[in-house]
């Protein structure tokens, strides 16, 4: 695909179709969905602004796909929305594929019914068709597309379907317009009466979900929006929420252990008998020790997102903005940014890739400086193990506590410390939408994903790490595991100037060397490189260090450099390379200043 | 009818209607998509605090934003 001028020549054969629809509709994946190709970026002619354009096979006619900017309304004033209005009216177009949200679809029908004013064929995508069913949105497509006078399809850009159908309805919606019209209608202003027919259209084709009465809604929010006791409950809500997370996922996760050992003594370990000792220590110390002691968080992890789910779903997160906006003002943030911090604590990742709905891209940044402080899951794993092993059952829920307001310190504090140089002007204008009852089905779906991500990046990366570790400790094989002649002992003196002013063990700092590929892999690592399953590493890793070491330690895996998948997140989201260096090392700085710090000051103290 | 004043200062009780709103285009656009636009009748729900945010409805929708948006908006009506 060269630089092909959108010459006069061109409009004679060439077919074009605009993509076009509302901000934070998913209309780039489907623009990538359908072009197959990554799109390329060109200049338009007589356009200051970069459009993206890929040419697809549709049937027998090369068609040429246009992704304009997302709009709200094709009258509005703003630079985005000029632009499209432009396009629309000088450029010759043969049909439009208007983008929309299906979760939001009573909104943006509006902005559907202006397209089609433009008497162009119109094919319309309700994109994330997944998300609407999650949300327990049903939409009566046949009657919507009666009602349109245009096709409508479900598509789910990000994860495929729908994408065949919707394909061939627009090669259909071509077939019909003998090539590109040129532009005859101009953009009229009846958005009144576009309005007025979009809520009668949604009245007929949306049902939404099961959602508390207004008066419900609005007594609830009395009490959780309260002026002065919003903010504690809050907490006391995220109290209970862990509580629950613990109360099921603990006995849960000692039952998986019991599994696990079980089979490891009763088959694997009589089955390997014969093995050679490398081949008998890289199964029963790498495989099942490592791995098997990241598994058994399986449960916790399940009904931690669950109940996320729960939370996110209900409509109480976008309520958690508005009661923080008014303190995360001042660092230079609003209140989506704190919500984005608690998603945070789900998996860094779908955080970082949240901070999209900012559209000031020094907040964004700031952001994203500031989220990978949250205690994922991954993190939350270690550090679980380890307050369990080395603080009494009475401890232990306050060494976790601990730790969560480490982790908001120092992303407050970051956000302070850099608030000059990225801080932005975003306004904030969010809807409160009614209290709305999680449906089971998006409680399922929810967690059979993150079951499914956990166990494939347990599989792929967490394997691959542990078994790396495992060779490290164990290589060469005629020496003492994990002892200052194998690999892992001499990377371990190699680092040891770095970690010894931290109270952390040389060995340990190996495990989080890998660790930054995933969190998980500490833990993992640990298992191994004492060659203990999860019944034992507790004991021995409290025989061999101190709690004040522990602490340390602990202090370091949470604050230190984002993990692998973060940190290509936030490349991709931030296109600079400067930004995501000091996304790496900022967090390592940090957290060797602040295990430093705990180390002797704890030393000196006590 | 009573002169042009800011959303800001509308009683908690009482309704207004939109008569300007005064803020950069793309929150203008926002809020207009929103429901918040010249001719709509307007009431605050409730403030967090001075100088916090605000819940406004507009028909059946609840919009959060900032006192000092609110303060560029101008309504006519209510007391």
């Amino acid at each position: 695909m060269s630089a092909v001028p959108a010459a006069p020549a061109a409009k004679q054969t060439r077919r074009r179709i605009a993509v076009v629809g509302m901000p934070n509709t998913g209309k780039s994946t489907l623009f990538n969905r359908l072009s197959g190709v990554p799109a390329r970026v060109a200049n338009w002619p007589g356009m200051t602004v970069e459009l993206l354009r890929a040419r697809v096979l549709l049937g027998a006619s090369m068609v040429e796909l246009v992704d304009l900017p997302g709009l709200y309304s094709l009258h509005g004033m703003g630079e985005d929305e000029r632009l499209v209005r432009h396009f629309l009216e000088q450029e010759p177009l043969t049909a439009l594929l208007v983008v929309v949200n299906a979760a939001q679809l009573e909104r943006q029908l509006p902005l559907v019914l202006q397209l089609r004013e433009l008497g162009r064929p119109i094919v319309v995508a309700l994109n994330m068709a997944d998300e609407a069913r999650r949300l327990g949105i049903h939409i009566d497509t046949p009657r919507l597309a009666q009602a349109l006078q245009a096709p409508v399809f479900l598509v789910d850009a990000k994860h495929g379907p729908g994408i065949a159908p919707l394909k061939e309805a627009l090669r259909q919606a071509i077939a019909g317009a003998a090539a590109n019209a040129e532009p005859t209608i101009a953009i009229t202003r009846e958005d009144d009466r576009c309005e007025e027919e979009a809520s009668r259209i949604a009245a007929a084709t949306v049902e939404l979900p099961h959602t508390l009465p207004a008066r419900l809604t609005d007594r609830v929010d009395r009490a959780l929006l309260h002026p002065v006791w919003g903010v504690p409950l809050f907490f006391v809500l995220v109290f209970a929420l862990f509580e629950v997370v613990y109360g099921i996922g603990l006995p849960l996760q000692d039952g998986l252990q019991w599994l696990i050992n079980a089979a490891k003594s009763t088959w694997v370990g009589p089955a390997l008998a014969a093995a050679s000792p490398a081949f008998r220590s890289f199964v029963l110390d790498g495989v099942i020790d490592g791995v098997g002691t990241v598994l058994t968080f399986l449960p916790i992890i399940l009904v931690f997102f669950m109940a996320m789910a729960v939370v996110e779903d209900s409509g109480y997160l976008v309520r958690v903005a508005f009661l923080m906006d008014r303190w995360m003002a001042r660092l230079g943030l609003d209140g989506r940014a704190f919500v984005m911090q608690l998603m945070g604590m789900g998996c860094n990742v779908p955080a970082i890739m949240g901070t999209r709905v900012l559209r000031s891209r020094r907040q964004r940044l700031l952001s994203m400086l500031i989220i990978p402080f949250s205690l994922c899951s991954a993190r939350l794993q270690v550090l679980v193990f380890l307050s369990a092993a080395f603080f009494s059952r009475q401890i232990a829920p306050l060494v976790m506590f601990s730790l969560y307001a480490v982790s908001f310190l120092v992303a407050f504090g970051t956000a302070l410390v850099w608030r000059r140089r990225f801080a932005g002007d975003e306004p904030l204008a969010l809807e409160l939408p009614p209290y709305r009852v999680p449906t089971l089905r998006s409680l399922f779906a929810q967690g059979w994903q993150s079951s499914r991500h956990f166990l494939e990046s347990a599989g792929v990366f967490i394997l691959g790490g542990v078994l790396l570790i495992w060779l490290l400790t164990h290589f060469p094989f005629d020496v003492a595991p994990a002892g200052p002649a194998t690999l892992a002992g001499q990377l371990a003196t190699f680092l040891a100037p770095v970690f010894a002013p931290l109270g952390i063990d040389a060995i340990l700092s190996v495990a989080l060397l890998f660790g930054f590929v995933a969190k998980e892999i500490v833990l993992g690592g640990l298992a191994v490189i004492y060659s203990a399953g999860q019944d034992e590493l507790g004991r021995v890793l409290a025989e061999r260090l101190t709690w004040l070491q522990a602490y340390s330690f602990m202090l370091f895996t949470l604050i230190y450099t984002p993990c692998l998948s973060s940190v290509a997140t936030i490349w991709r989201e931030s296109r600079s390379v400067a930004f995501t260096l000091l996304a790496m090392l900022w967090p390592l700085t940090v957290a060797w200043l602040a295990s430093f710090a705990f180390y002797s000051l704890a030393r000196g103290l006590l | 009818m009573s002169p042009r004043r800011s959303l800001l200062t509308l009683d908690a009780s009482s309704r207004a209607t939109i008569q300007r709103v005064n803020v950069e285009f793309a929150l203008r656009e926002r809020l207009a998509a929103l429901g918040l636009k010249p001719g709509r009748c307007v009431q605050i729900v409730r403030r967090l605090g001075a100088g916090g945010p605000l819940q406004v409805r507009v028909d059946h929708t609840d919009v959060v934003l900032r006192a000092a948006d609110a303060a560029l908006i101008e309504i006519a009506g209510g007391s």
